[in-house]
């Protein structure tokens, strides 16, 4: 039954954006029940981790019954749970375990398609042409309509137009061909997805991550994104969301140029939230050319967005580290810095880890997180970046960088007691990234480890609100190897200062706006020298960093 | 002022008398050697720095050219003792008038390269014909013994010792050596030695900044300009240049930077009309073999030959640039690439203190 202004789990409307993110899949996590896949009730005995190391939102990755050839975003059946995972009411007992410790959940809505075993669509490939079953997805005669799309999976597939033989006629997919696109010209596909919504909000869910929304809808002419037609449902499925639900979010994934993603936040009638996915990529591409640019021009292309949206912010996450929002040269670069062997590459991206990227060098790997957490948006933690995790380039598509969650040096990582060919993947053992001495366990053990620096920062993060909430302005001083900003709100202000490059670096800043102000460094609250009217002189270690609290003095 | 004396070894039994200067030219006899100048000759080369000392002499001549640029030799070689014997300094280097296609090694390598380091602008580092001081080979002999005149550190030696050098224009164009060898095979004598040197004095040539000119000798070098003007063809060098990109691509991506990696991509997609190797790319690519040769990285005679298809591609876009131009523009050409050379010493210096693979 639909409540009616059901209030989620979080009193403040605007809590997604002082959140921190943490990005999990169930499968990955934790094995309760000693079958080799992470499940509900695995995830629910990890919470305590989860809130010790200070993350306030959890996202799911989806664990909706799958046939798992694109690791549950080929969904067959919505409302339901994997068996794999559990069942409802172990997702219940989850949610409302993560409720009891003030975390938000966010799950997936994949809206855009469904897998080819889904029901609506095994029943339209049998139904008539142009019956409502058949006209849930888009079907042609021919394979030549839409010729403008680009292909996404540029590895696997040749064309976004698949031939089922059942149907006699071609379907459209922009992903794989086992994943059929949703026809959203079709009222009826929307009325589904409502009610698919509804009822994980029903249950409590805070937040739904609304998968691969740019390619709702079709046109022949255009390149079948972001056309106006998917803000039209957008705008439906948030009117749905606010009748029925308080204080829940909806987080785009839009993987498009800034100005391209702004529309998808609409005059907050859109989505709460989306992913900066250009941003990401240049943070890569500054700290590798030790060259502040690459962020600062992105920062400059992204237009203001309404008070009550969010950008989401993030390093790395279960896809590839996409590529798509660069410029050719750009990825050149990119491919060329990071991922000299071609295995690492995967569509347009590189499909790696955080550690890995960064040579699993700790100041690089902090520097980039202290990024994260001051650039303006909400920071999304991936599962096990907190301990550095390594990946597995030589596992097929993206499952390299999915693999068991490392808690201990005990067999399978601690991740689960079954026999090791079981799991429903390898855990990682190499000499570098290996679970033996990189987990959990130790990390706790050692307080100089990743894992304490990460719930620090998390916590640091936490008592100002500025990082979540505030403006953002650049300095710009000659040294272009130094990215200094300030965050503002009414009540804060923050300098942070940080240094791209692997050797020190001086810099002299220009701050005679804040003259006879303090900055007092956060994390040691260390008075410096007041501001006075000249440049203000500082030197930085190799990718040194500072986040400044601006006082006025003591 | 005393003459230098020819003493011909054959004929002499008794001991030889000190003399002011020894001569070696493994190119030409004694009797090649025509009065009224009077040396010793030294018929071998690599005992020159031995007999020096055995000799007493002030200092030694070393003629490397072939004979037919060796003709003149009388005055050649007083331009050469003149520095050392009447002047004080401890090296006089050749340099040569030549044509601006002439010795592109030593202008595209060797010459910038070693200015950088070293902070001299000696134009010739590698040259054949020169002439050094006892004081020299004093410092040869304890820092590097086994050197010889040909395959000795010089110039580096020099330097170290804080010894005085200058350059002097011999009389005679430079000429190619006759010998024909494969190219692979020159770059990597030139190079092979003069990465080997920055190795054993990394702590001298890292404290050098700007360069700086050294006293001339002789009459003033000039550009040689052919009799009649030819035309240029680059597309066998820019063929090279795309052929190497697709062979050896991988061996370079071992030693190079992505920055240099993604302008050797752009380089390659260039037509020849519009053939360009920027100066700043070039230097850091050179910089970069220099840091591969130290680190080891591959085999050294491997990585030094696998330059070839970039220097070509380097040559090409020099040709381009100055095929017409004027001997002043030619001058300023090469003078911006030295430059260029040592505005990014500091990169090398750094990579080299510091090496590790996640550079830019």
């Amino acid at each position: 039954m639909t409540g009616f202004n059901k209030v989620g789990s979080s009193r403040d409307p605007l809590w997604y954006k002082d959140a921190v993110i943490y990005e999990l899949h169930v499968k990955a996590f934790y094995d309760a029940n000693h079958d080799g896949i992470g499940d509900f009730p695995g995830l629910l005995e990890k919470l305590d981790y989860l809130q010790d190391l200070g993350v306030t939102c959890l996202w799911l990755l989806p664990f909706f019954p799958s046939p798992l050839k694109d690791d549950g975003y080929d969904i067959s059946d919505y409302t339901s749970v994997h068996p794999s995972y559990g069942t409802l009411d172990d997702f219940q007992a989850f949610l409302n375990a993560a409720h009891s410790r003030d975390m938000q959940v966010m799950v997936e809505l994949v809206v855009n398609h469904t897998s080819d075993q889904h029901p609506w669509f095994q029943a339209a490939r049998l139904a008539p042409p142009g019956s409502p079953e058949r006209n849930f997805y888009v079907w042609s005669d021919t394979d030549r309509k839409y010729r403008d799309a680009r292909i996404i999976f540029t590895d696997t597939e040749k064309s976004n137009w698949t031939w089922d033989p059942d149907a006699k006629a071609y379907y459209w997919h922009r992903f794989f061909s086992h994943q059929p696109d949703l026809n959203y010209d079709n009222p009826a596909v929307l009325a589904e997805i409502i009610r698919v919504m509804r009822f994980w909000l029903d249950m409590g869910v805070d937040g739904l991550r609304l998968d691969a929304i740019p390619y709702l809808v079709e046109r022949d002419g255009t390149n079948c994104e972001n056309l106006p037609e998917t803000h039209v449902i957008l705008k439906q499925i948030r009117a749905a969301m606010d009748s029925g639900f308080q204080n829940r979010m909806i987080l785009a994934e839009a993987n498009q140029l800034p100005s391209d993603v702004r529309p998808y936040f609409g005059d907050s009638d859109e989505c709460h939230m989306a992913f900066h996915f250009p941003l990401m990529p240049r943070i890569f591409m500054a700290l590798r050319s030790e060259n502040r640019q690459p962020i600062v021009e992105i920062m400059r292309q992204t237009p203001e967005i309404p008070e009550a949206c969010q950008w989401g912010l993030f390093l790395r996450n279960h896809d590839e580290l996409t590529l798509e929002m660069v410029n050719d040269e750009e990825r050149d670069y990119m491919y060329l810095a990071y991922s000299a062997d071609p295995r690492m590459r995967l569509n347009v991206g590189i499909r790696r880890r955080l550690a890995p990227l960064l040579d699993n060098n700790p100041r690089r790997i902090e520097l980039l997180n202290s990024l994260l957490f001051s650039f303006p948006g909400t920071p999304i933690i991936y599962y096990g970046d907190e301990i550095g995790m390594g990946d597995n380039i030589h596992l097929g598509d993206r499952n390299g960088v999915r693999t068991p969650m490392q808690w201990s040096a005990d067999r399978n990582a601690g991740f689960s007691t079954a026999a090791a060919d079981q799991l429903y993947s390898p855990v990682i053992a190499d000499p570098v990234y290996g679970y033996a001495a990189l987990n959990v366990e130790a990390q706790l053990e050692h307080s100089s480890s990743l894992l304490h620096w990460t719930r620090n920062m998390i916590g640091l993060r936490k008592l100002f609100r500025v990082f979540g909430r505030g403006s953002m302005d650049f300095l710009l001083p000659s040294n272009q190897k130094v990215l200094a900003y300030l965050r503002r709100t009414p009540t804060e202000q923050v300098l942070c200062v940080a240094n791209l490059s692997r050797f020190p670096q001086p810099v002299e800043l220009d701050l005679q706006a804040f003259a006879g102000m303090q900055p007092v460094e956060m994390m040691g609250y260390t008075e410096f020298p007041v501001i006075g009217q000249q440049p203000y002189p500082l030197t930085l270690g190799p990718y040194g960093y500072f986040w400044f609290e601006l006082q006025r003095p003591s | 002022m005393a003459q230098p004396s020819i003493v011909s070894e054959a004929a002499s039994s008794a001991p030889l008398a000190p003399v002011e200067m020894l001569v070696a030219a493994p190119n030409l006899t004694p009797e090649e050697i025509r009065a009224p100048a009077h040396l010793d000759f030294v018929h071998s080369p690599d005992n020159l720095l031995e007999e020096i000392q055995t000799r007493q002499a002030r200092g030694a001549i070393v003629l490397g050219s072939p004979a037919s640029a060796l003709s003149g030799s009388p005055s050649i070689i007083a331009n050469f003792t003149h520095p050392i014997l009447e002047q004080g300094f401890d090296l006089a280097i050749g340099r040569y008038s030549e044509g601006r296609f002439d010795g592109l090694i030593n202008k595209a390598l060797v010459y910038p390269l070693t200015r950088a380091l070293y902070g001299l602008q000696i134009h010739y580092p590698s040259a054949l014909d020169f002439s050094f001081s006892s004081k020299l080979a004093d410092v040869l002999t304890v820092n590097a013994p086994g050197s010889t005149p040909l395959r000795g550190p010089f110039l580096s030696a020099a330097v170290a010792a804080g010894l005085r050098i200058c350059e002097v224009n011999p009389g005679f164009a430079r000429e190619a050596p006759k010998e024909a060898r494969d190219l692979s095979s020159l770059l990597a004598d030139a190079l092979g030695p003069l990465f080997a040197d920055m190795e054993r004095n990394a702590s001298l040539w890292q404290r050098s900044r700007a360069s700086q000119p050294v006293p001339q000798f002789g009459a003033a070098v000039e550009l040689i300009e052919p009799e009649q003007p030819s035309d240029v063809d680059i597309s066998k060098l820019v063929d090279a240049f795309a052929r190497g990109y697709k062979d050896l691509f991988e061996v370079w991506a071992q030693v190079l930077s992505p920055r240099t990696l993604l302008d050797l991509k752009k380089l390659a997609r260039l037509a020849p009309t519009d053939f360009r190797f920027p100066d700043e790319s070039w230097t850091r690519l050179v910089y970069e073999f220099a840091l591969g040769h130290r680190q080891r990285l591959m085999s050294r005679e491997h990585l030094l030959r696998s330059l070839t298809p970039l220097y070509l591609a380097w040559v090409a876009s020099y040709a381009l640039e100055v095929h017409e131009a004027s001997s002043d523009v030619v001058d300023r050409r090469l003078e911006r690439l030295c430059l260029t050379f040592e505005a990014g010493k500091p990169y090398l210096v750094s990579r080299w203190r510091w090496p590790d693979r996640f550079n830019p």
